[in-house]
């Protein structure tokens, strides 16, 4: 399992990303939707659109750009549940995964932002 | 931001290269490496060598998508030869590299991981057809500068280092002090190297030790080009008499020089102008002797071409493999169709065939020296067929040495010489009468014409063809293995010794009615 710094930055970076997409115009309709095949960190809806977001948060590069870790399973994976989340809500014409990746150190989290990742 | 790159590369195809355009396209998305465009393992695999390749080299490599197109899409590509147009054309995109300086460039190299550029298979092919492409520079790794042995007009700029390449693309007009000149050009002329290959030739000739008729017969089948077949029993010097034919030959020409070290360089042999010499081992399969494949690769009859293919323990074949033959040496190609493709191959060899009289060897060599049954010969001898043997024209004994031969006649070596320049002076002789073809290519009426015998000799070969059972097409045989006779004898007309000894050779076939 997960230590409980490690959770809580990933919790820390989800709020930082959040924040983000609401001052980009985003209603923020779920965070960490969750169900028995995986979870979403953060459906967000604009207009007609929906994004499904993956949130990764890393203080440092040792391990190369955190974008490296959202393999074809994570993807797939999200797909799944992002079906799940559309069956129940019907009103959205599009939809876009996207991926931000957030880096820095303690003080301040740098964000790149990937829209329409995969 | 990042700008879709093209760039011009090639993939083999059979002996030959196809041209093919890399594009390269960055853009924002998880980080992707996409080869499309039918790539086979080792250009899918490229990624890795290029992203190591890259950082190696302090070069970035970005962390996007990545999506490269080798166009046209629906031919197969294949070979690492694609991993230094990949790496240059991202660096490209990237606007680390000038546009312009990729204009008119043909680009070849597989790239090691630290960033050294290593060899690629078919530089030639390569070359040609970035000339014919109308490329004006050619970057290629530098380790197989000595396989250009060609004048194009291109600016030939090996490099050893993805570092260099980046360079000389730098450089604002392409003209540097990097420029290959090659040494060993084949020029017009030809004379010099053609007389240093003679020497080269002469020292290689393996001493021989008696055998005169069937040193005399090889001499004869390279004189005419004729295929041969020399039978008898183990360690009589078939395989030693058989090496000497491709030195007897005149030197390959200018422009068989370049067909050879192209297929050569194509099948990822040692390319060099001698005179071809295959010997494949007996267990080869169909597709190693005729080529083919996924993608076509040239078989040994192919490598042969314009040289020898040398098939030791003829009867050991498998029969499938030996009837694929037949094709090549009729029409001195092969044709391969397969699933995807179709293509013909040039295959215009000289085949030298050797084997047992018998499974046990000793067949003819004295009372009670034999152990094989009757059945057992017959078993062994009907594994090649009459087609087959048909297309031999000469068949020739190469019995035991006897002991005088073996203790007396050492390494006598005297007669090459003049054989060679016999060789040589026939082959003129055929170049300016045949039109285009040697004493065994001639057919039909052109037979007639240039083995016009007159009314003695057909009275000869009547009675000969009528107590020997001759056929028609063994007629045909002698009169172009006379025609050559008397070549070398520097004859003009074909005379009743040259068609006698010409029926001689017809000997393997009388064997086989015992």
């Amino acid at each position: 399992m997960k230590s409980n710094y490690r959770k809580s930055l990933g919790r820390r970076g989800e709020r930082e990303a959040a924040a983000y997409l609401r001052k980009k115009g985003f209603k923020i309709l779920a965070m960490n939707f969750t169900t028995a095949i995986g979870e979403i960190d953060i459906v967000a809806g604009r207009d007609d659109l929906i994004v499904f977001v993956e949130v990764k948060t890393s203080l440092s590069s040792r391990f190369g750009p955190a974008q490296y870790l959202i393999d074809e399973k994570k993807q797939q994976r999200m797909r799944k549940v992002a079906s799940q989340f559309l069956s129940l809500r019907r009103d959205y014409e599009d939809c876009r995964f996207d991926v931000m990746v957030l880096t820095g150190d303690e003080g301040r989290l740098r964000i790149e932002h990937i829209s329409g990742a995969f | 931001m990042a700008r879709p790159v093209s760039l011009i590369s090639g993939s083999i195809f059979g002996v030959k290269a196809f041209a093919v355009e890399v594009e390269i396209d960055i853009k924002r998305g998880l980080p992707l490496f996409n080869v499309v465009g039918l790539p086979d393992r080792a250009l899918k695999e490229s990624r890795e060598r290029v992203r190591s390749a890259l950082k190696n080299c302090n070069f970035s490599y970005p962390d996007r998508r990545i999506t490269i197109n080798l166009a046209p899409a629906h031919r197969r590509k294949e070979g690492p030869q694609f991993d230094l147009p990949i790496a240059l054309g991202i660096l490209a995109s990237e606007g680390l590299l000038p546009a312009s300086g990729l204009e008119g460039c043909f680009i070849a190299g597989e790239l090691a991981l630290t960033g050294e550029i290593r060899p690629v298979q078919g530089l030639l092919p390569l070359l040609q057809l970035a000339a014919g492409e109308g490329c004006s520079k050619f970057i290629f790794p530098a380790a197989s500068r000595d396989e250009l042995a060609f004048a194009v007009d291109m600016d030939l700029l090996p490099v050893e280092n993805l570092k260099e390449a980046v360079e000389v693309l730098r450089e604002p007009s392409g003209r540097s002090g990097k420029i290959w000149k090659p040494e060993a050009a084949l020029s017009g002329d030809g004379m010099e190297g053609e007389k240093g290959e003679e020497e080269k030739g002469e020292r290689e000739l393996p001493p021989l030790q008696g055998q005169h008729s069937a040193r005399r017969a090889a001499a004869i089948a390279a004189a005419g080009y004729h295929n041969l077949l020399l039978f008898g029993p183990p360690g009589s010097g078939k395989t030693t008499i058989a090496r000497t034919i491709p030195l007897l030959m005149p030197p390959l020409s200018e422009e068989e020089k370049k067909e050879v070290m192209m297929i050569a360089s194509a099948a990822g042999e040692t390319v060099s102008g001698r005179r071809p010499w295959r010997d494949p081992h007996h267990s080869i399969t169909a597709a190693g002797l005729g080529g083919g494949g996924s993608s076509p690769r040239p078989g040994e009859v192919t490598l042969a071409h314009r040289g020898v293919l040398f098939l030791d323990e003829l009867p050991e074949f498998k029969s499938g493999v030996l009837e694929l033959l037949r094709q090549p040496l009729q029409d001195g190609y092969i044709h391969l169709v397969r699933h995807g493709y179709n293509i013909k191959l040039p295959a215009d060899f000289m085949m030298v065939a050797a084997l047992n009289p018998c499974p046990c060897g000793y067949l003819g060599q004295g009372e009670g020296s034999c152990r094989c049954t009757q059945a057992g010969i017959s078993r062994y001898r009907s594994r090649l067929s009459g087609p087959f043997l048909d297309r031999i024209d000469l068949q020739v004994e190469v019995p035991a040495l006897s002991t005088e031969d073996i203790i007396y006649r050492r390494h006598e070596n005297t007669t090459e010489r003049e054989l060679r320049s016999a060789v040589k002076t026939a082959w003129q002789r055929q170049r300016e009468r045949n039109g285009g073809v040697y004493n065994s290519g001639l057919n039909g009426r052109k037979l007639q014409e240039i083995c016009s015998i007159g009314e003695n000799e057909k009275n000869f070969l009547s009675r000969a063809l009528e107590s020997l059972g001759i056929s028609r097409r063994g007629y045909d045989t002698v009169l172009r293995l006379a025609r050559t006779i008397a070549d070398l004898a520097g004859e003009k007309e074909i005379g009743e010794d040259h068609l006698a000894e010409a029926i001689n050779y017809r000997d393997f076939d009388r064997n086989l009615k015992f």
